[in-house]
Parts: C-alpha cells; structure tokens; sequence
C-alpha cells in the first residue's frame, strides 16, 4: 500500500489538520536526521510517534516548535504547516509559535520559583488580576491533575514536589497558555509507573480538546494512548495511520516487525 | 627499581612537601604583618587622618580613598560583565567567536597592571586632560576586574543545564527574557563572586592608580569626580620610602595589616556570598 493512502488514515481533510509535513528533513551538518517525511496531524487526538532509538522522533518533535533553531548546523528541507502558516517561514514569529505549540520535554524541569510562579511563568509580561492569575492556575494544575496534590501550597518552591509532579507541573505550565497543539519528548520516560499512568490519562483527557503529538518508546503505552500512529526509522516515516489498524494489522512488514512482534515480547 | 608503593609514597610526599611550603609562606608572610602591623591598630590610627607624610597620625582617608575606588570599579564592572557574559554565554553561538571572546577576556586578565595605569594616563590624563581623579581610577581598576567577573559569571551560565533554557524557550520566552529571568538569576552567585575577588585584587594595586588617581599626600575626601583619593598601596609604598623613620616604618606595618584585613574582608564575602547564591540544584 503506498504510503500517502497511510496518510489518509491519519486526516484525510485539510480542514482537520493541524500540522502537516510536505517533504520536510533535518539536517545537523552533513548529517541527515529526517528526510522526505509527508505527514499531518489531525485536530484532536493523541498521535504516537514510535520508532527504534536514532529514527529522528525527537528531532521531528524539536522541528516542530523550532525548539532546536540554536543548534549549530540545523537546515530544514520541505516544508512544515502549522495552521496553514508555514512554520519556517522567514516571517514567522517564533516566541508565538512556540507559545502555541507548547511542548513538554522527557525530563521535568521546573524553575526555581514556587508552584504558582512556574505556572504563570509562560504568562510574564502578560498583565493579570490576581483574580485571573489564580484562575489561571486553577484551570491549568486541574487540567494536568495536579490540582488536588498542590492546591495548599502552591506558594511552595516547585523543586519540593516528586518527579512525577514536577512533569505534571511542566505539562501545566504548558498547558497555562492555552496551546493549540502540544508535543510530549517521552514525557513518562523519568517517572514512576504510577505517574506515567496518571501523564497517560492525562494525555487522552487532552487528545479530547487539541492534538497532542507524542514520542514514546513503550509500545505497551503507545497501544494504550494512541489515536493514530507515526512509525519512523532510520530518518523516514515508514507508515502512519490509525492506531487501531497499526497495531493490529500495519500494512509493511517492517512496522509489522518493530509494532507486533516487539509489542507481543512485552 | 622502585616499587610501586614507593612511588606513590615519594608522589604523596612531594605534594604534601608542596602544600606545606605553600602554607608555610602563607602562614610567614601574614604572621609578619599580623604580629608587626597589630601593634600599630588602634581606634585613632583606623579613625585620624596621617599627617607628616604619614610617619604620623592614622589612615582614615586612606582606607575611605581605597574603598571609594573599588567600591565605585565594583559599580562600574556590574553591569559590563553581565552584559558581556550574557552575550558571550547565550548570544554566541559560533565557536571559533566563542573562543575569540575567551581569548580576548584571558589576555585582558594577563596585561601587567602597570600597563592599565600607563593607558590610563595617556588616555585620560594625556588626551582627555582629566588630571588626577578618583573616578578615572576607578574605570581603570573596573577595567581590570573586568577579565575576573566576566570569567566567573559565563562559568557559572554554563553551569545551567540547557533544559532551562529549553524549557523557557518552549513557553514562548525570547532570549532576551530566558536571560533576564532564567540565566542572570541563577549566574548571580558567579558574577557576585568574581566581582568580589576582583575587589579583593584590586584594593591591594598600586600601579594602575598610582599616576592618574591617588595622591600620596594632602589628599582628603573628594568633593568632585576629578579630585584624587588617597589610597592604602599607595600610602604603603610613601611609608615604605621613610624605612628609616621607625614611627613611619609602624605606620607602613599597619596600614599593610588593615590592608591584608579588607583584602580577607572581600574574599571571605565572595565565599559566602557564593554559598548564599548558589541556585538550590547546583548545591
């Protein structure tokens, strides 16, 4: 099956489409990370980004809030929509993509500020009552279930709550700025199995509202939490589709090899 | 042949020969200026102006002079070595320029002090006519401390760990907002701490003052920014001419004591100053 008939599976209209990739690749140098990948991110969902260590799922991840734009020797090939503006157009004002595009990386990584302070952190400069900004609090420790662990202390240094917290307490900060597409790097990588299950619910509650593209090396949670499916190697994407149809019956051997058979040895 | 337990007896007993003779000349130099220059401290010595050239009468104006002056280089190498490190830390991006600034702060740290104190003349003093002044004295000495809190602050910016910055990046912050509230806070410590042993060298100089900013005598509390200072190098290297004058001699072991006692004054602030600055991760 050729490959853009995956594609379909993923969005087949324009209108549902958040990101999409036309031909884009990365390169660090002489190097090639990504090449040719052609893909889109639908409206709602959580799509996985699978793949052996090395395939570029992180780099793609990066790409796609500019978060790597300082790294020395990156060149971009094809091109890259976000909301039909092409994200790395000349013109394009990076701070605001990034700030719609938020992203949360595999290790938590919270400012030495208290709870609160950490939350509203995307929001200096941004002039808030205190009304607004506790509010704003609320709104984002509920929605990365956070809330109730925290709400007595949230004038407490943010470095004082577990692991697991501090990534809930990164995905609010994200969250406090109402993004329009959210990246997770292996977001469960650095936590306890009880707090991955909990990030995991977290990210399907939030598949419901914006799209929320994650990279995860756990095939086991992958098949748990995807909607749709991105399977690269080696710098290509090999099939995309819908989840249900990738783990159960993926077109090419080669996704067939890495989704079932690494997924039926867990 | 030597056994290799003898060998790493004969290389363990080399550098605790090393260490002693260190603390040894440490302990000497400081024991003599210690025990000779306590017996000149009292509260009129600290606290009354000199007076025959110093052979008599206190230091007041001298330790006010040398304070005015660093105190002032202090202020005045702040806010150049923030801005500096901060460019060279999260502006700089290409290596070969990275190492170009690295290599242009080490030689500015290498220059022989007396080299400061003659660019000050010719450009101050020769070309910009300002005569003697404090203040142009102070630029000079802030130029020097430059190199040291410039080093200290970029090694502490890249102490932290680039997930802050990536973190702050993802949230929409442009660079210059990572900087002012992300690096320059948690670098604080080093930018405190270089300025600090800056201070720490540069109240002990002679040379870069000598000709632009300090008189060796006669020199009160300045009522301007173009008056020289008297200072405590300075008013030792005038005592240390009248060696032979043994109330003069006193004088020079006493101010030498208050000198050494300021110079530990800064250092043990930058140590503590390091300790409280100190981002909570990096303890």
């Amino acid at each position: 099956m050729p490959q853009s008939q995956h594609l379909k599976l993923v969005s087949s209209a324009p209108h549902h489409v958040a990101i999409s990739l036309e031909n884009f690749g990365v390169w660090f140098g002489d190097s090639c990370i990504l090449s040719g990948v052609n893909a889109h991110l639908p409206k709602r969902g959580v799509t996985v980004l699978v793949g052996p260590s090395g395939a570029g799922k992180s780099t793609l991840l990066r790409a796609l809030n500019r978060i790597s734009d300082d790294m020395a020797g990156l060149s971009i090939q094809g091109r890259a929509y976000f909301e039909g503006c092409e994200i790395y157009a000349k013109d394009c004002d990076v701070t605001k993509l990034r700030a719609r595009i938020g992203m949360v990386f595999q290790k938590p990584c919270v400012f030495p500020r208290s709870i609160a302070q950490n939350v509203l952190f995307g929001l200096r400069g941004v002039k808030l009552s205190q009304a607004q900004k506790h509010d704003i609090v609320e709104q984002a420790l509920r929605g990365a279930a956070l809330w109730n662990d925290v709400h007595a202390r949230l004038g407490e240094r943010a470095d004082t709550l577990s692991m697991g917290q501090q990534q809930r307490l990164c995905i609010a900060r994200a969250l406090a700025l109402k993004p329009d597409v959210l990246l997770m790097d292996e977001p469960t990588a650095s936590v306890d199995p009880v707090s991955a299950r909990t990030i995991e619910a977290l990210m399907r509650d939030l598949g419901r509202t914006i799209p929320v593209l994650t990279v995860t090396h756990n095939l086991a949670q992958a098949k748990r939490i995807a909607d749709h499916v991105l399977f690269l190697c080696e710098g290509q994407l090999v099939e995309a589709g819908d989840a249900a149809h990738m783990f159960s019956n993926a077109a090419l051997p080669k996704t067939q090899t890495y989704l079932c058979d690494e997924f039926c040895e867990c | 042949m030597i056994s290799r337990a003898a060998k790493e007896h004969i290389f363990a007993a080399a550098t605790r020969a090393a260490l002693g003779l260190s603390v040894c000349i440490l302990a000497f130099l400081l024991g003599a200026i210690i025990v000779r220059g306590a017996q000149a401290i009292s509260l009129d010595f600290l606290f009354m102006p000199s007076r025959d050239f110093g052979s008599r009468g206190g230091i007041s104006y001298q330790i006010f002079g040398s304070l005015l002056i660093v105190l002032t280089a202090g202020l005045i190498a702040a806010p150049l070595a923030l801005g500096a490190s901060v460019y060279r830390s999260e502006y700089i991006k290409n290596t070969a320029a990275q190492r170009l600034f690295d290599l242009a702060l080490y030689g500015l740290n290498g220059v022989p002090s007396i080299i400061f104190g003659l660019f000050g003349l010719i450009l101050f003093v020769n070309i910009f006519g300002t005569g003697l002044s404090w203040f142009v004295g102070a630029v000079i000495l802030a130029i020097m401390m430059l190199p040291t809190a410039c080093m200290a602050t970029i090694s502490a910016m890249r102490g932290i760990d680039t997930p802050y910055r990536e973190n702050a990046y993802a949230l929409g912050l442009t660079r210059e907002q990572t900087a002012l509230r992300i690096i320059i806070p948690q670098s604080l410590h080093g930018l405190v701490t270089g300025l600090l042993i800056g201070l720490a060298r540069a109240i002990g100089e002679t040379a870069p003052i000598m000709f632009i900013a300090t008189a060796f005598s006669g020199a009160g509390v300045p009522s301007s920014l173009a008056e020289p200072v008297a200072t405590l190098p300075t008013h030792i290297l005038a005592l240390a001419q009248q060696a032979a004058d043994p109330a003069a001699l006193q004088n020079a072991w006493g101010a030498s004591f208050t000198l050494i006692a300021l110079v530990a004054m800064f250092s043990l602030a930058a140590f503590f100053a390091r300790a409280r600055l100190l981002p909570l991760s990096q303890r």
